[in-house]
C-alpha cells in the first residue's frame, strides 16, 4: 500500500467536522494555512487545512506558569520537564478542504477515526489538478501550504472563468498590480480570449526601467497599446465626436432632465453630427428645447471634450482625446483587437478619474452592443470571451453609482454572461459594491487585506464557506492569495509568482525556440 | 526657392478584366499625367500600386513606360515605392525595366543590418535638393512588421527637407467605411518628415482636400496625405469614389525649411451612375418593373451604370433577373459600359449565406481563411501564422505549370513547397 507520506500530526478530537483538532508531532512546526493529508492510502484520503493553532499541554496551567517563574526568577535553575515533547506540545485546529478518491472528489463529509496519523501534503496528492484537461487554461499561479510553495500550478478554464466576473479585493502591496500582470501575461497567447485593460496608473504595459506586458516574446503580435504618450509602436487614444452617443454623456456628467432630453433631442434630429450641432450657434434650437439649456450643455461639452470654440460655435482647437476629423474607427479597432484574442491597454493614467469612467464607457458601450447584436445575429458562438481589467471598481459599480442611475458597467455585472463579457474588477473595499453584483463574480482572488469589513463582505461573499478565514486574510503576505470560485471544489490558498521571474523564464524558453527574422523580401 | 510635388497612388494599371474600364483607367492615367506636365512640378511622387499585379501584361507595361519617359522628357523625376500589389518578394516585379531605365526611382532602398534593423537610404533630388526614403508594402499588410524594424533614429536625425514615402494604412486615419483593413499605429512613422506621401487607401484623406479650391496646410498636425486611387478599381468603388485624382504639394523652401501646402486635383474621365434596387418581399415580376422604372427615369449617355440588386425575393429565383437584358436595356439608352452585383440577392427558395456586402473578392477570401485560421490546429502555430501559411499555400497552388516542366518534376516541387509552409519534414521511405 503506497504510503501517505510524512507523519507530521494525529487527530485528538474535535467540536464539529469543520472543527478538528490534531496534535503536532514534536520535530513538526505547524503553521496558519498549512494543508496536510489523512487518510488510507494515496488512492482514498482527504486534505485538510490548518485554521489555528494554540498550545497543549499535559501539566495543569498553574505548575506551567511556575515553571515559567523559575526561568525568569533564578539564575541557576536546572529545571526540566521529564519527557517534554509527550507532555507540552502544539495543537491545530483544522478543517477538511476536500476528499479525494480515485479519479474522483467529493466534498468531506466523514470524520477521520480517532488518533488517525496525518501526513505532509506532497506535489503527488494534488496530481488531480493536473489531470484536469482544460481547453483554454488561466494559470493563476502554485499551490501553496501556509508560507510554502508547492509545485503544482492551479489552472482554471479562462473563458468559463473570466466571463463569471472575477474580483480581486486588496489593500495597497499585497500584490494587486503582481497578480493582474501575471494573469494578463499568461492569457497573453490565448485567442480565445480578449483582454481589455484600463491602467490608471500605466503600470501594465511596462517602461523603459519597469518589465511589463510588452516584455512578453510575443507582444507585437498580440498587445495592442492606447495612450496619448509619444513613442513607436503606440496608437493614438483618440476618439471621433461621431462615435459619441448622449448616454455616454449622461453618464458622465450631472445633467437636469431638460438638459438630459435636449441632449437625445440633438441626437434624434441629428444623428452622428449631433454635437457638432450644439457648438454650432447657427443650428436652430429645436422645438422643446430651451436656448439657455443648449448654453448649459455647450459649455459642459467644451469642458468635457476639452475643445475650443470660436463665437459661431465652430470647433476651432482640439485639445484632448476627442476630435472632429480623424480617428473615426478608434472604437472599431479595439472591438475588432479584442474579438481576435488580443490584449489592448488603454492608459487613462493622464486623465481624471471622471474622464477615464467617459472614455471607458464610451468603448465598453461600443463593445457590448457589438456582442450583443452578435448574440441576436447567433453569432457569438465562436467569439472569443472579452474580459474588461478595470481598477477601483466600485467608481462603476458601487451601490450608490448605480442607484444614481444605470450604466454599461453595472450591465455587464450583472448580465454580462450572458453575452460573454466579464469583468476582472479590482477593489480595496468590497463592502462598496452591492450585494447581487459581488454573488456574481464568481471567482474572487483574495489578497491581504486588513480591514475587517471589507474581510467580512469578501467572506459573506465567496463561493466556499470562510467563516474560519478572517484572521489568514489579515496575515496573508505579498504575493499570498486565496482563490474562492464555483468552478473550483474548495478555496485554494495560491502563491502568485513573481511578474519578474515570470517575464525572465518566458524569455529563456523563447529565445531557444524563436526565429530571428534576418531578411525581410527587399533589404 | 518655390518647389512643387505631384504626390500620386494607387493607380493600378490593369485592374479591370473588362477591358473598356481598364481603358478608361489608363486614361485617367494619361490624363494625370498631362496635368503634371501641364503644372510644371519639379518631381512626381508615386506612392505604391502603379499596376494591379506585379507581372502585367504586356500593354500595361508599355502603357506606364511611355507615360513615365513622357514626365522623363520633360525633365520630371518620378520617385516612390511598391506597394502591396505590384511588390514582389522575388524581384520579379515588372518595376524593375522602370527602375532600371531611370523612369521610377525606388526610395525603399536600404540593408538589413547585423542588429537586424533595417537601415534605410535617403534619395536626393538633384533639382530640388529634397531628400526621400520610404518603406515598400507587401502583401496584407505584412510591411508592418518591418515598421518595427525601422533604424529610426538615423532616420529622424537626418537633416534638410525630408519626405516618406508608404503604402500602408495608417490606423488612426482609417475612415469608418475601412474599418476591417489591416492598418499600423501611425506612431511607427519615423518622425521630423516634412511631408508622408501615403498609399494604400483608396480614398482622399483628408477628405476636407476635395472641396473647391481648398488648401491644406501642412504642418506637424497635418502632414499625411493620401491621395487616394486616380480611378475606381472595382464595383464598390465606382458606387463610392465616382472620379479620382492626384494631390499638388507646393510651396517654399528657405535655408532648408519647407513650407508645404497641398491640394487635391480631380481627374475625372466618365460620369457614374450607380442604381440600388432592394429586392425585399419582390417578385421577380416586380422587380424587373422597377428596374425598367429606375432606367427609364435616368440619363445614361456615355456613362458607367452600377446596378446593385440586393434583398430577398418572395417569389421566383435569382437568375430570373438576367443580367444580358439588363445590359441591353442600358446599351440601349447609350451607356458605356454596365456592371451589375447581384451578390447580395437571396431567394426564400434557398437556405440564406451570408455574403458581406460590399466586399470586394480578395477582401472575402482574406476575411473566410481568417476564420478558416482560427479553427484549424497545427503544430504550435498561431491562428495569424496559419493565416499567412493558408495565403502561402493558395498562391503556391494558384502557379501553373510552366511549358517543358515535367508532371513529376512538378508535383515533386510542389509537395516540396507544402512541406515547406508547414514546416513538415521530409518521409523517411
Amino acid at each position: 500500500m503506497p504510503k501517505l507520506g510524512r507523519k507530521i500530526g494525529t487527530f485528538v478530537t474535535g467540536t464539529s467536522l469543520v472543527k478538528l483538532i490534531l496534535r503536532q508531532k514534536s520535530d513538526q512546526e505547524f503553521e496558519l494555512g498549512q494543508l496536510f493529508v489523512a487518510g488510507k492510502d494515496r488512492n482514498d484520503y482527504s486534505i485538510y487545512q490548518i485554521k489555528d493553532l494554540y498550545y497543549g499541554s499535559q501539566i495543569p496551567e498553574n505548575v506551567l506558569e511556575l515553571m515559567a517563574g523559575y526561568g525568569l526568577e533564578r539564575d541557576n535553575s536546572d529545571f526540566k520537564v521529564y519527557e517534554p515533547e509527550l507532555r507540552n506540545y502544539a495543537l491545530a485546529l483544522a478543517r477538511p478542504l476536500i476528499h479525494v478518491k480515485g479519479n474522483q472528489r467529493f466534498i468531506p463529509k466523514k470524520l477521520p477515526s480517532f488518533f488517525s496519523d496525518t501526513f505532509e501534503i506532497d506535489d503527488g496528492h494534488l496530481e488531480f489538478f493536473k489531470e484536469e484537461k482544460l481547453e483554454n487554461p488561466l494559470t493563476i499561479g502554485k499551490i501553496r501550504s501556509g508560507s510554502k510553495v508547492l509545485e503544482t500550478e492551479v489552472k482554471l478554464e479562462a473563458a468559463q472563468v473570466l466571463s463569471h466576473h472575477v474580483l480581486i479585493p486588496a489593500t495597497t502591496g499585497r500584490g494587486k498590480s503582481n497578480l493582474v500582470k501575471t494573469i494578463l501575461y499568461n492569457l497573453m497567447e490565448n485567442e480565445q480570449c480578449g483582454k481589455l485593460v484600463f491602467d490608471p496608473h500605466n503600470e501594465y504595459y511596462g517602461a523603459a526601467t519597469q518589465k511589463g506586458l510588452k516584455d512578453h516574446p510575443k507582444s507585437l503580435e498580440y498587445l495592442k497599446y492606447f495612450t496619448i504618450r509619444d513613442f513607436p509602436g503606440k496608437l493614438d487614444l483618440k476618439f471621433n465626436f461621431k462615435g459619441l452617443y448622449p448616454s455616454h454623456i449622461v453618464g458622465t456628467l450631472n445633467f437636469t432632465p431638460p438638459q438630459k432630453d435636449a441632449l437625445f433631442t440633438y441626437y434624434k434630429k441629428y444623428r452622428k453630427n449631433w454635437i457638432e450641432k450644439i457648438f454650432d450657434e447657427n443650428t436652430t434650437t429645436p422645438e422643446g428645447v430651451q436656448e439657455v439649456t443648449i448654453s448649459v450643455i455647450r459649455r459642459k461639452l467644451t469642458l468635457l471634450l476639452d475643445v475650443e470654440t470660436d463665437e459661431t460655435g465652430k470647433v476651432v482647437k482640439e485639445r484632448g482625446t476627442y476630435t472632429l476629423s480623424t480617428h473615426e474607427t478608434t472604437i472599431d479597432s479595439i472591438i475588432n483587437f479584442l474579438m481576435e484574442g488580443k490584449t489592448v491597454v488603454v492608459d487613462s493614467s493622464l486623465f481624471s478619474s471622471s474622464e477615464e469612467i467617459f472614455m471607458a464607457t464610451i468603448i465598453v458601450d461600443g463593445l457590448f452592443k457589438k456582442y450583443k447584436n452578435l448574440k441576436y445575429e447567433d453569432k457569438l458562438g465562436d467569439k472569443p470571451v472579452i474580459t474588461i481589467v478595470l481598477e477601483e471598481a466600485p467608481r462603476v459599480i458601487g451601490q450608490k453609482v448605480l442607484e444614481a442611475g444605470e450604466n454599461v458597467f453595472g450591465k455587464i455585472a450583472r448580465e454580462g454572461r450572458k453575452f460573454k463579457i466579464g469583468l476582472i474588477a479590482i477593489t480595496q473595499l468590497p463592502s462598496l459594491i452591492p450585494r447581487e453584483i459581488l454573488a456574481n463574480m464568481n471567482t474572487k482572488i483574495i489578497l491581504g487585506n486588513e480591514m475587517g469589513p471589507e474581510r467580512r463582505t469578501l467572506i459573506d461573499s465567496s463561493a466556499q464557506d470562510l467563516s474560519d478565514d478572517y484572521q489568514t486574510i489579515a496575515s496573508l503576505d505579498i504575493g499570498e492569495a486565496i482563490l474562492t470560485s464555483n468552478f473550483t471544489k474548495f478555496a485554494i490558498p495560491i502563491k502568485i509568482p513573481l511578474f519578474e521571474h515570470l517575464v525572465e523564464d518566458k524569455t529563456a524558453t523563447s529565445i531557444t525556440d524563436k526565429k530571428i527574422k534576418t531578411k525581410s523580401p527587399g533589404f | 526657392m518655390n518647389v512643387k510635388i505631384a504626390h500620386v497612388s494607387d493607380v493600378h494599371l490593369g485592374a479591370w478584366r473588362n477591358e473598356r474600364l481598364n481603358e478608361l483607367g489608363f486614361r485617367a492615367f494619361q490624363k494625370t499625367i498631362e496635368a503634371i506636365i501641364e503644372e510644371k512640378v519639379d518631381f512626381v511622387i508615386i506612392s505604391g500600386d502603379l499596376y494591379d499585379v506585379s507581372n502585367p501584361n504586356v500593354e500595361v507595361v508599355d502603357l506606364a513606360t511611355k507615360l513615365l519617359k513622357e514626365l522623363n522628357d520633360h525633365d520630371i523625376a518620378v520617385y516612390g515605392v511598391m506597394g502591396s500589389h505590384d511588390f514582389s518578394p522575388s524581384n520579379k516585379s515588372m518595376m524593375r525595366p522602370l527602375i532600371t531605365a531611370g523612369l521610377f526611382s525606388d526610395v525603399s532602398k536600404g540593408i538589413m543590418t547585423k542588429e537586424n534593423k533595417i537601415s534605410l537610404e535617403f534619395t536626393v533630388d538633384p533639382k530640388t535638393k529634397i531628400k526621400l526614403t520610404g518603406l515598400r508594402a507587401r502583401k496584407r499588410s505584412l510591411e508592418i512588421e518591418d515598421y518595427h524594424i525601422l533604424d529610426r533614429k538615423a532616420l529622424e536625425d537626418e537633416k534638410g527637407p525630408k519626405i516618406f514615402v508608404f503604402h500602408t494604412m495608417m490606423s488612426e486615419l482609417k475612415p469608418k467605411e475601412f474599418k476591417d483593413m489591416i492598418s499600423a499605429p501611425k506612431s511607427l512613422l519615423p518622425q521630423g518628415f516634412d511631408y508622408y506621401a501615403g498609399g494604400h487607401l483608396h480614398k482622399l484623406l483628408p477628405e476636407r482636400l476635395k472641396e473647391k479650391s481648398f488648401k491644406l496646410k501642412i504642418n506637424q498636425k497635418n502632414n499625411i496625405i493620401y491621395p487616394g486611387a486616380i480611378f475606381p478599381t472595382d464595383f464598390r468603388e465606382l458606387e463610392r469614389m465616382k472620379s479620382g485624382g492626384f494631390c499638388l504639394i507646393s510651396g517654399d523652401m528657405i535655408e532648408n525649411n519647407l513650407t508645404l501646402e497641398a491640394e487635391f486635383k480631380p481627374i475625372k474621365v466618365i460620369d457614374i451612375e450607380n442604381i440600388l434596387l432592394d429586392c425585399a418581399n419582390k417578385s421577380v415580376l416586380e422587380v424587373k418593373g422597377s428596374l425598367e422604372q429606375e432606367l427609364y427615369n435616368r440619363e445614361l449617355q456615355d456613362k458607367i451604370v452600377t446596378i446593385r440588386i440586393f434583398g430577398q425575393l418572395s417569389f421566383g429565383k435569382s437568375y430570373e433577373i438576367k443580367s444580358n437584358d439588363i445590359i441591353q436595356m442600358c446599351k440601349d439608352k447609350g451607356a458605356y459600359d454596365v456592371l451589375i452585383n447581384k451578390n447580395a440577392l437571396t431567394t426564400e427558395e434557398y437556405e440564406s449565406i451570408s455574403i458581406p456586402v460590399g466586399k470586394t473578392n480578395e477582401e472575402i477570401e482574406t476575411a473566410l481563411i481568417k476564420e478558416h485560421a482560427t479553427k484549424v490546429k497545427i503544430s504550435n502555430f498561431s491562428s495569424l501564422t496559419m493565416e499567412d501559411k493558408i495565403h502561402q499555400l493558395l498562391n503556391n497552388l494558384g502557379e501553373e505549370r510552366q511549358i517543358g516542366t515535367k508532371v513529376l518534376t512538378y508535383n515533386k516541387d510542389l509537395e516540396q513547397t507544402v512541406r515547406n509552409i508547414f514546416e513538415i519534414p521530409k518521409s523517411k521511405e
